[in-house]
This record gives C-alpha cells, sequence and structure tokens, in this order.
C-alpha cells in the first residue's frame, strides 16, 4: 500500500494538479474512483475550476499534515483558526467550495463551508440576510405581515 | 447562486427557530422550508429549549386559569413575554404537558364538552383527542420520540384509585392514547403502581423513553411508556435532613436522562439519573448560596437568610426552581423568574412574577418548550 504515489487531478479549465495520494484521497468520490493500486491516467473533474481545485487542494494538504503531528496539544485549535482563516472568502467562492465539497465528498470541508454559511444566516433579520445574499424581496405588504403572524417565536 | 441540496445542507445546520424566520427571506426558501421530506429529516434532530410555558392555578377554586404566558429562555438577550401562543386552537386551554416540539392541553373548566389536545404551536396544526373525557384529577403526559418514518405520540392518563374505602390502599392506574391506532384509541393498561402520592410538579418529563412526575412525598413516578411499566424512584436526598424546607423539580437534560434539582440552605444541587431500578444518582452540578450569590450579585441578596426561614411546608419558599432542561433552570426567585445556567452558574433575570398574572406565586404550570416541525395533520 503506497502512500507516495502522485496522483493527477485536471480541473475543468484543464489546469493539472499533482497531488499526494493521502491528500487526494481525502476526498471519498477520488478515493472511490481511483481505488488501490492501479495506475493512475489521471482524473478529469469537471465541475471544479482550477481556481477552486487549488483551495481544495490546499485544505486536504493542510489536514493531512495536521493529522500527522505527533505531539497533539495545540493542533486542535491552531486548525481550527487555520479553517477559519480559510473560510475568508467572498460569498461566490464559499458557495463553490460547498459545490466542490459536495461533489468531491470531502466530509470536513463540506461541514466547514455549510456552517460558515449558517454563521452568516443565524441572527440576521430577513432584510439583512436578503442583503447578504443578494436576494431580491419578492412579498408583498399583506404576504409579509402574513408571514410575520405565521411564526409564533420570532422576537419582532 | 445557491441551488436547493446546498441550501438544505445550510438550513439543516440551524435551529428550528431560526428557521421558521427564513421562511420570510423569498419564496424559494419558504419552498425549501416547507418541504415535507426536508422536515422529515430535521425530525430526529434534538432541538435546543427555547422557553417555558407559565400557568397559573387557583389554590383553591375549581375553574381554570385561560393565560398562558410564554419565556423565553435566553441568557444573551430579553425578549418579551407572550401571551398568545394558543390562540390559534379553537378553544382555550389548559397546558399539560410538552415533548419535542408537539404540546399536549385539555379544555378550560368548565366546558360543555371537554377535549384533549394536542397541538405544534411551531405550524399551528392541531388534533383533538376522541375517546375520553379529560378531568381535572388525572396526571396527563405526552410521549413523542419521532424519526423519519415514525411521527406518532402518545398520551398517557395517571389515575388515581382506591381499592376500598380504606383512604390509605390507593392505587394508580394507566391509560393509553396511541395516535397510530386512531379514534377511539384510548386503551387501559394491565399495569397498576401501589402509590398514595400525588403527583404535584413537573408533569409528564418524558427522558429516557419514560414519563416521570415529581410526587409530594417525594418520590418520582415514572412510566415506560412502550413496556407499560410503572416504576417508583426514590429522590437522590432525603428532605428531612434540612431544618429549613427545600424546594424540588425535575427536568431532562444531557440527551434523555433524568435530573433533579434541590434548592435548600445548602445551596443548589443537581444529580443524574445513573441507574434507574437502584435509584443510583450522580451529584452532577453543586453551588451554595453564598457561591449564587456572590456570582450574581446584582441579583442575589442575603440568600441564606432568606431559605433558611422558610420551616412551613405552607409558607412559600423565597427561591423556587420551576422547571428544567438541557442544563436550563427556570426558578422564581422572590417577585422575579430568573433563568439559571448551571454550566455557568450565571443568572439571568427573565420577567418579574406581575407580568403573568396575579395568582402565579402558587403551584403553577411550569413547562419547557423546544419547538419541532413536526406534522399533525396526514
Amino acid at each position: 500500500m503506497s502512500s507516495s504515489r502522485i496522483i493527477t487531478l485536471t480541473s475543468s479549465d484543464k489546469v493539472d494538479f499533482y497531488v499526494n495520494e493521502a491528500v487526494a484521497f481525502q476526498s471519498q468520490t477520488i478515493k472511490d474512483v481511483i481505488g488501490d493500486g492501479c495506475e493512475d491516467k489521471g482524473t478529469l473533474l469537471p465541475n471544479v475550476t482550477s481556481e477552486i481545485l487549488s483551495k481544495v487542494i490546499e485544505y486536504c494538504n493542510m489536514h493531512v499534515e495536521a493529522g500527522k503531528l505527533e505531539e497533539r496539544s495545540g493542533v486542535d485549535e491552531e486548525l481550527k483558526a487555520w479553517d477559519a482563516e480559510f473560510v475568508k472568502v467572498d460569498l461566490d467562492t464559499l458557495f463553490d467550495l460547498i459545490q466542490a465539497a459536495n461533489y468531491l465528498n470531502i466530509k470536513g470541508l463540506l461541514d466547514l463551508t455549510c456552517l460558515t454559511v449558517a454563521d452568516l444566516i443565524r441572527g440576521k433579520t430577513p432584510d439583512e440576510i436578503r442583503k447578504t445574499f443578494n436576494i431580491e424581496y419578492q412579498f408583498t405588504p399583506e404576504e409579509e405581515e402574513e408571514l410575520r403572524r405565521e411564526n409564533q417565536w420570532a422576537s419582532e | 447562486m445557491q441551488n436547493d441540496d446546498i441550501c438544505m445542507d445550510v438550513f439543516s445546520r440551524l435551529p428550528i427557530e431560526t428557521l421558521l424566520g427564513l421562511k420570510r427571506v423569498c419564496k424559494r426558501w419558504h419552498g425549501i422550508l416547507s418541504d415535507r421530506s426536508f422536515v422529515q429529516g430535521l425530525l430526529q434532530r434534538p432541538e435546543p429549549l427555547v422557553g417555558f410555558f407559565f400557568q397559573e392555578r387557583y389554590q383553591w377554586a375549581g375553574e381554570d386559569i385561560r393565560t398562558i404566558s410564554f419565556i423565553p429562555a435566553r441568557m444573551e438577550d430579553t425578549q418579551p413575554i407572550k401571551q398568545t401562543i394558543f390562540s390559534f386552537l379553537p378553544e382555550d386551554v389548559v397546558v399539560l404537558g410538552s415533548c419535542n416540539g408537539l404540546v399536549c392541553c385539555r379544555s378550560v373548566f368548565p366546558s360543555p364538552s371537554p377535549y384533549i389536545i394536542v397541538c405544534n404551536p411551531s405550524n399551528k396544526q392541531w388534533t383533538r383527542l376522541q375517546g375520553t373525557r379529560p378531568d381535572k384529577e388525572s396526571s396527563y403526559g405526552l410521549a413523542f420520540n419521532p424519526s423519519q418514518s415514525d411521527t406518532n405520540f402518545k398520551v398517557v392518563r395517571v389515575s388515581q384509585a382506591r381499592t376500598d374505602m380504606d383512604d390509605d390502599d390507593s392505587y394508580l392506574s394507566f391509560e393509553i392514547y396511541s395516535s397510530q391506532a386512531g379514534a377511539g384509541a384510548w386503551k387501559k393498561s394491565k399495569e397498576v403502581c401501589q402509590c398514595n402520592d400525588n403527583l404535584v410538579k413537573n408533569k409528564g418529563v418524558f427522558a429516557g423513553g419514560k414519563l416521570q412526575w415529581l410526587t409530594d412525598r417525594d418520590r418520582i413516578l415514572s412510566f415506560d411508556v412502550e413496556n407499560e411499566l410503572s416504576w417508583l424512584i426514590s429522590s437522590p436526598f432525603p428532605t428531612s435532613h434540612f431544618t429549613a424546607i427545600p424546594e424540588m423539580c425535575i427536568g431532562e437534560s444531557s440527551g434523555g436522562r433524568l435530573h433533579y434539582i434541590m434548592i435548600s440552605e445548602d445551596g443548589l444541587h443537581v444529580w443524574a439519573l445513573e441507574d434507574y431500578y437502584d435509584s443510583n444518582w450522580s451529584l452532577v452540578h453543586t453551588a451554595t448560596l453564598e457561591a449564587l450569590e456572590e456570582e450574581n450579585s446584582q441579583l442575589l441578596r442575603n440568600t441564606r437568610e432568606r431559605v433558611s426561614q422558610r420551616v412551613s411546608i405552607d409558607s412559600l419558599p423565597w427561591m423556587d426552581p420551576l422547571a428544567f432542561k438541557d442544563g436550563l433552570l427556570l426558578m422564581r426567585v422572590s417577585t422575579k423568574m430568573m433563568l439559571y445556567c448551571i454550566e455557568t452558574k450565571k443568572m439571568k433575570e427573565l420577567c418579574n412574577v406581575s407580568e403573568l398574572g396575579r395568582n402565579c406565586i402558587f403551584g403553577p404550570l411550569v413547562i419547557p418548550y423546544s419547538p419541532s416541525l413536526a406534522p399533525l395533520m396526514t
């Protein structure tokens, strides 16, 4: 079971990325497709651009490295801090990362990115949410009033 | 932009309280949040406590008090009391119990045709249970443990009966209503429990698959709903040990574990039930009255003196634990309702008792509530 095999991943815009097997296998999808030991002829990822793929690989790299460390104390906090910085990106990139994490089946990245969006929603009024996510206001004042009354637990 | 799958994944990480507000953002989100399979997927998720229902009772008069207050339980900010939560029901009710988002109640008395109603205040659905006229003396408990495929609930009615005219020989009998069985579905259980106690506080706490009531002889009546077995659990600490009379309550926390809270001259103690049949409790939290006062000096003064003054069971406790869920205790301290977080030992003033009505000092019904989107209509 070689752990130093290099896997080739090709983004939708035809850029090749060479990654360690351990890093590539953070994606359950890639792990399932490539399998054990057989020669890798390169994998095309038609749903992921090079910009996003490079970020995904950055995430997987960091988490593989962190997993290797013998000395565990402080690693978890550092990793959390790194993750927090990693997701400080614009909203479109964040959604692209969610899509990629979903397609590539990378649980940690999917959890991290979805939680980040959830945190952007939590505690905001509907108006603030519409602004954040660039959503058009669609309801009539009557509809808005009806919806407001429907929710028993709202603070306003 | 986001597709529906991403939306659903993100939404599934937010509490129900937040999700209900998101329906107002746009039509697409409203659609996703109303989708039946999405709602079903959320049912098994444990929901945080959002507040307590509070309904006063007259000490002597036969009629019921109609006002039900909802006290939001938030440590970070203060939200106002709401008193119209149940206005979607066809009649005024008395709240009997709540479990995983559903609430069980009965028509207020006097009533020409009283009913037991099970409802969900989060989606305003309700259903009347056919088959038995509710009475004021019996105790009721609601058992609801939803899964993706099973949204059935059970209501248990506990009644006291005497074997003959001898007052000391009374026992408790149980009837069970199952929503699965359909109309007229009350079934008398073969199980009985030799017990003279009155079920006084914390009606029908559902923990670990069992409905539990605190009795006036400081025991806990437990009823295993699936297996129809009753059991009497002893309290973790003899109350006779104290000079001043302590006050207790029970509640569920830490995923289905029954907890027992006692406030006495020795302080605030919380036990968790370890072994059901041996009445084996472990002390999980303790704080002396002095420590509570030091941590919350703005809210508490002369605590020990006031708690120690209660030497008669007829006098009202100055500090009264009312209901407990998920690490949060609602208690009355003098004329204020406080929320106490056992993890941080911090107390928060929620409201004044006068906001809840004029009679609330004596034995009110206090029921913790966590919302759910569980449907009641098929």
